[in-house]
């Protein structure tokens, strides 16, 4: 009788131990299953409103403008950017890290922006500075975006690079002149203008008599000896973002340019019979065609080809297109 | 014997509807939490909607595309819009909205006729033809260039840029 009743206490705390535990197993297993599913909701929601956040950034008339963006949490935003379709896209994806368990999820929700031009690396941290600048190709094309976290310190500007940082006051680039004067922070990554001994080198190649200055174009080389073209406002994006994803935006920009310039051919049409005519028809077909397809290495074309059409407009008086 | 046996089913019932109550009561929480949950991811992807067509919408007056020129803010050029509504199937996924549409304010035509044609009232820059559209607008110019007697003259009409997105019902 008492081994009977032993045999029955054993059998009920077995019972209630191994149903129990699996009850509790399951309430964890769904509590951290509802948890990743909220973090994921909420980087989600992140990379939506990334996209939200930088709107007013497409600076319109300005010459550019600066903002930040301030995280509660340690933050990583990764950009990556295809040309699957016609316009091409950036893809971005948002990890907040998690203060239990692992602390950042796999597989980010991934959000796809079509119609911004977003040049960054792969970044990590809670404050990150967001600025733009227009591109042009003859006429404005669209606002190009930079983000980053990292300090930067450009030594030796130009002056008009030196006039355009202060303008914009961005609290994440120093400058080191060549009067003395060094606002760069310690650790700052170091960017050489025409010097060398930095991590990356900036390398004007405008010497013609068009150019403004002789870092209207030229070449980027970091510390791994990667090569890398620019022309007038890119020179940030190049500085800024990974290689693939300049080069990749850059193609994109130039095929919105391209249809930029069909919109403006078609706009003679509706002008001429108005009895605004145009001589620019013929220049900017031309130019919508090899926009279509060009990359990175066209740039220096695109560059002399971009100024002739701007002066051509200009001299359209009245009925000039943009 | 009998008996003991007979307490020791009742106790293991009993547990066994204790446990089972306990499991349902969990079922039920967590199925009340994600209730819960899945209306505010509805409530947050309206809300998000709604402020990415706010924003788009200066974003989208300010676009080379459909603007008189990179100087100036709010004012789209009639001979752009007339030509990307012709081609504005190619921009498909380009936009985060559903709809464009420009609407001619002032001076007002009272009938409903889309442009391009005499006497139109207004443009359908975009459509998806998405259900659940709400739309967001904004007081715009619309000019155009036109030579009178020698004289090129820029005249403007006041209009709306309406954007649409697509909420969740």
């Amino acid at each position: 009788m008492k081994l009977n009743k032993k045999g029955e206490f054993n059998f009920v705390l077995i019972f209630a131990i191994v149903a129990g535990s699996m009850i509790l197993l399951l309430a964890i297993y769904g509590a951290v299953k509802a948890g990743s599913g909220l973090q994921k909701q909420t980087e989600f929601e992140l990379a939506k409103s990334l996209d939200i956040i930088t709107n007013p950034l497409q600076a319109g008339f300005a010459e550019g403008s600066t903002s930040r963006i301030t995280f509660r949490r340690d933050t990583r935003i990764n950009n990556e950017c295809d040309t699957d379709s016609k316009f091409g896209e950036n893809v971005i994806s948002v990890q907040t890290k998690a203060s239990v368990g692992q602390a950042w999820t796999d597989n980010p929700g991934e959000y796809k922006i079509f119609n911004k031009y977003l040049f960054s690396n792969f970044q990590e941290g809670k404050t990150f500075y967001v600025y733009s600048k227009p591109f042009y190709t003859g006429y404005k094309v669209t606002d190009l975006i930079f983000m980053s976290t990292e300090d930067y310190c450009f030594v030796f500007p130009p002056k008009e690079i030196e006039e355009e940082v202060s303008g914009l006051n961005v609290p994440n680039i120093g400058l080191q002149l060549e009067e003395g004067n060094n606002t760069c922070s310690d650790g700052a990554k170091k960017i050489c203008f025409g010097t060398s001994g930095c991590e990356i080198t900036v390398k004007g190649e405008c010497s013609e008599s068009r150019c403004s200055s002789a870092y209207d174009f030229g070449y980027i080389t970091d510390e791994n000896g990667t090569r890398t073209y620019y022309s007038g406002s890119l020179i940030y994006a190049a500085l800024l973002s990974d290689k693939n994803v300049y080069e990749c935006n850059v193609k994109r920009l130039l095929y919105r340019s391209s249809r930029v310039a069909d919109i403006l051919s078609r706009k003679i049409d509706l002008m001429s019979m108005r009895g605004c005519s145009s001589l620019l028809k013929t220049d900017l077909d031309k130019f919508a065609i090899i926009l279509q397809n060009a990359s990175a290495k066209d740039l220096e074309s695109v560059y002399y080809l971009a100024n002739d059409l701007e002066k051509k407009n200009l001299r359209e008086g009245g009925c000039k297109l943009w | 014997m009998v008996e003991m046996n007979k307490l020791a089913d009742m106790k293991i019932m009993q547990m066994t509807f204790m446990i089972l109550f306990v499991f349902i009561f969990f079922t039920f929480a967590g199925l009340f939490f994600l209730s819960i949950q899945s209306g505010k991811i509805a409530e947050n992807f309206n809300n998000l909607q709604r402020e990415s067509a706010i924003s788009s919408v200066e974003t989208i007056s300010n676009m080379p595309e459909l603007n008189c020129d990179s100087s100036r803010t709010m004012c789209l050029d009639e001979d752009k819009v007339i030509t990307f509504a012709t081609i504005s199937k190619s921009y498909k996924n380009f936009w985060p909205v559903a709809s464009i549409r420009v609407r001619k304010v002032f001076p007002m035509n009272v009938k409903n006729i889309r442009c391009p044609a005499a006497n139109c009232s207004y443009y359908e820059v975009y459509n998806s033809n998405q259900t659940n559209v709400v739309e967001y607008g904004t007081f715009v110019s619309i000019c155009k260039a036109v030579r009178n007697e020698g004289v090129v003259q820029e005249i403007c009409e006041l209009g709306r840029l309406d954007v649409g997105v697509k909420i969740s019902s």
